[in-house]
């Protein structure tokens, strides 16, 4: 079978998309392929992409995470928690708003501290993808429910306030640029690499698929789907707190309102990069792709000196046009 | 016994039980290597039942299964599989997304040393095992964007690749063209050659005829016997299949006679590709029409077809002598044509919803007081018909899930009723309700007949059609077969037709 034209034009219009996007930034603005720019860009891209690639996994499997955007609050507070080694709720307000130099007392060393808030992050994970497996809920009623918890959680814990003296080793995290490559690119595309890598090649990988596809054709061909139907949650609950400690970086505090709807630009990253919501069909090379083309438009609305009400505006209308042409083109595609 | 005689596949005694029903009763089956063994049996006979014990997806309730000697005991498909029994269902799970390689290897794809799976090695086995069938597919294509005939060739590739020794088929034919169905029949030629045991259930006599070295007839989940094919004939087969009971055919029907009746429905050449045949009959006021045919015959895709919900590639229907044109089933009911569908629970009544709310949904805007709905109106209006109906219901606003399968289907009867309708279809109206209910139904229907309405019946039970029907049309593959009028109808001559045998 030769391929279509209009096939090519399905598989591979993302990337044709993503051309355009580039070029038309080009043209609109010289300033585009200035490297403040382009860093700039890729920092920015780098925290929804980590997002989308635990989203990935979970729309692959035919579910939703909604809970991501509070995680990365509440992994952003718990992380400056443990360096701090107290527990803020039982102090009075007055010593969030920190001026000073803190004096830290940190619980664990510093690679274990992330350890903590990533594995607390995976177990919040677990616990959405368990609750919503055993007692047959959708995930978007249950990490809808999650979603409030830990936002809910985070800002009542610090009263609101940012818990300043996050220490400068983190900030590399957010800030590093090893051959002048944003450190948030570097970890993005290398886990991307790793994801890829496994939802490609291992048989656990491919159960998500198929699973996501049809659980009944999955049982048949000896799937368990218990497992298959929970670790996307626990990946999406490991990446948020991931981007929790770094945003702990950028901001040099923890920050319990950050990530708010951050979880929408993820879903509808993984959702311009291909990935069906109904389950089974999609691909993290597709997610990269759609994560930079949601950050292409925001910088040329940026390079246009857009503000950010409009800027909103002209976003949703972008993903929504998006969507509408891919669906035409994979269904003329499947005749 | 010495291990090599013994059957591949044996089946003692199985016995499925169901609340209220039993589907298999001490039912004895047994499939040798290199034999092809058929299948055979009204529907709802236990034929399914009793695959789906044998594949390892249902536990049986009582019986052993053997398997070259060897006591087994499935635990799920899987295990089946394991130990060499592939069943190859008439509609194949799939994952559309993956590609033929994958849903042939899925959790055991072939990888490498560092646990990678490896997708060269993958589709060189693919594409091994298709070859052993001669089926010209690229491993590497999705499965969904392959035709039904060819997934079900990939599905074969997948059960030799599990290494089955039995291979189950389940009525193959009714998703197969002729001449996909040939290629079939070859390659099953060839798994027999080879040793294998193959079952294969069909509804049609002459693939039996054609491919079967044996055959099982079921008949209410009992065993009806098991024949070698070279020893029996189309009547022999036949008389199996409907057994002797036939006291059930009482005298019924409204009109005994069509003649002299005006007509109502008239349907001209109505075609869908694959689906429908050059479909062509008259209804008249008053008239009973019964439907019989086998699943998959093309019985629930004619209604449809007749109220719309299913678009047709051409064909006429006329009403009353005036040509119609009907594109939706709300264009359908504003003609005067309903449909009480055969899935009642999801597509007949709204189940989380009251008895009122069900009964006047399609006549809310008769039941107005001025612009807005008047409750009193509707209240008075489903308790009429709950009262002239009998539903038996504790009040108006019981939710329709509770009411018993019987009173579910007078909802749907209620809810057509007020609408001053012409033409009614029922198509399975007493599927899945007790005796005294049914009686009450057909009563009911046959009561709307002598008012004067047009009426269609579609059903798989024979004394149910014979008992109902004033003619009865036969379909057979998407056409009718025959039309029979209520005197010439019997139970032989349905099961004959259903089966695509023509007049003997």
């Amino acid at each position: 079978m030769k391929p279509k034209p209009n096939r090519v034009l399905a598989d591979y219009g993302l990337y044709f998309v993503l051309l355009a996007l580039v070029l038309v930034s080009a043209i609109l603005s010289p300033l585009f392929f200035s490297y403040n720019n382009l860093a700039n860009l890729l920092t920015q891209a780098s925290f929804t992409g980590l997002l989308a690639l635990g989203m990935t996994f979970v729309i692959l499997m035919g579910g939703i995470d909604l809970s991501v955007g509070s995680m990365v609050g509440f992994a952003s507070i718990l992380y400056a928690t443990v360096l701090h080694g107290a527990l803020f709720t039982f102090m009075p307000k007055e010593i969030f708003v920190y001026q000073g130099a803190p004096k830290l007392t940190p619980i664990l060393p510093l690679p274990l501290d992330v350890l903590f808030v990533l594995a607390v992050g995976a177990f919040f994970g677990l616990i959405s993808g368990f609750i919503s497996y055993r007692f047959r809920i959708h995930s978007f009623i249950v990490t809808l429910c999650v979603m409030i918890f830990t936002r809910g959680l985070a800002v009542s814990y610090t009263h609101g306030q940012p818990l300043f003296g996050v220490p400068d080793s983190i900030s590399y995290l957010a800030y590093g640029l090893p051959a002048k490559i944003p450190m948030p690119t570097i970890i993005w595309l290398g886990a991307s690499l790793l994801c890829l890598l496994f939802l490609r090649y291992t048989r656990f990988g491919r159960g998500i698929y198929a699973v996501g596809g049809g659980e009944e054709a999955a049982r048949l061909s000896g799937i368990q789907p218990a497992w298959y139907r929970i670790f996307p949650y626990i990946a999406s609950g490991f990446f948020a707190a991931l981007v929790g400690i770094m945003m702990s970086g950028r901001m040099g505090c923890g920050d319990p309102k950050i990530g708010q709807g951050w979880e929408l630009d993820a879903i509808a990253a993984v959702v311009i990069g291909g990935t069906s919501l109904s389950g089974g069909k999609g691909s993290i090379g597709g997610t990269v792709v759609g994560v930079l083309i949601m950050g292409l438009v925001i910088n040329i609305l940026n390079l246009l000196e857009i503000q950010a009400y409009p800027q909103a505006m002209a976003k949703g209308i972008i993903i929504v046009g998006a969507l509408a042409l891919h669906s035409v083109l994979s269904r003329r595609r499947s005749r | 016994m010495n291990p090599s005689d013994a059957a591949l596949l044996e089946a003692r005694g199985i016995t499925k039980i169901y609340p209220g029903v039993v589907a298999l009763d001490n039912v004895d089956f047994q499939v040798n290597a290199g034999e092809v063994h058929c299948l055979a049996g009204e529907n709802g006979a236990g034929k399914s039942t009793l695959i789906e014990i044998i594949g390892g997806s249902y536990t049986k309730d009582a019986g052993t299964i053997r398997l070259q000697g060897r006591e087994v005991e499935f635990a799920n498909p899987r295990h089946a599989q394991e130990l060499g029994v592939a069943v190859l269902h008439q509609e194949i799970p799939i994952l559309p997304h993956l590609s033929v390689a994958e849903n042939i290897f899925l959790s055991r794809q072939p990888v490498s040393g560092a646990r990678l799976i490896s997708y060269a090695e993958m589709n060189r086995q693919a594409r091994r095992w298709l070859e052993v069938i001669q089926a010209d597919i690229d491993p590497r294509t999705l499965l969904g964007d392959l035709p039904i005939s060819r997934q079900q060739l990939v599905s074969i590739a997948k059960a030799l690749s599990l290494e089955a020794r039995v291979i189950i088929f389940d009525e193959p034919s009714a998703v197969l063209t002729i001449a996909e169905l040939k290629r079939l029949f070859q390659i099953i030629a060839s798994l027999k050659a080879e040793g294998r045991g193959i079952v294969y259930i069909s509804h049609r006599l002459e693939e039996i005829f054609e491919i079967g070295d044996r055959v099982t007839v079921l008949r209410n989940g009992k065993l009806a016997g098991t024949e070698s094919i070279g020893r029996i004939d189309r009547g022999t087969l036949i008389k199996m299949l409907v057994g002797r009971e036939i006291d059930e055919s009482q005298t019924g029907g409204g009109a005994s006679s069509v003649e002299g009746l005006a007509p109502v429905l008239e349907v001209r050449g109505l075609n869908r590709k694959g689906v429908l045949e050059d479909i062509s009959f008259t209804l008249h006021k008053g008239e009973i029409l019964g439907v019989y045919g086998l699943v998959g015959a093309g019985r629930t895709e004619l209604a449809r077809a007749l109220i719309g919900a299913d678009r047709v590639d051409s064909g006429d229907i006329l009403l009353e002598g005036r040509k119609l044109k009907i594109s939706s089933p709300r264009e359908a009911i504003r003609n005067g044509l309903c449909l009480s569908p055969e899935d009642r629970k999801t597509q007949g009544v709204f189940l989380e919803k009251s008895v009122q709310d069900n009964i006047c949904l399609p006549s809310l805007n008769s039941l107005k007081g001025g612009l807005f709905l008047s409750y009193g109106k509707i209240a008075k209006y489903a308790a009429d018909f709950v009262s002239k109906l009998r539903i038996v219901t504790p009040h108006l606003q019981q939710y329709v899930k509770f009411l018993s399968g019987g009173n579910q289907q007078k909802v749907v009867l209620a809810k057509w009723l007020g609408m001053k309708l012409k033409v009614f279809i029922f198509d399975e109206p007493t599927r899945g309700i007790d005796v005294g209910a049914k009686e009450e139904i057909r009563g009911l229907i046959k009561k709307l007949a002598r008012e004067g309405k047009a009426v269609i019946v579609i059903s798989s039970e024979i004394p149910e059609i014979l008992v109902i029907s004033d003619r009865v049309a036969v379909m057979h593959e998407g056409r009718i077969e025959a039309l029979l009028r209520r005197q010439e109808a019997t139970r032989e001559k349905l099961m004959a037709y259903s089966m695509g045998a023509k007049s003997e």
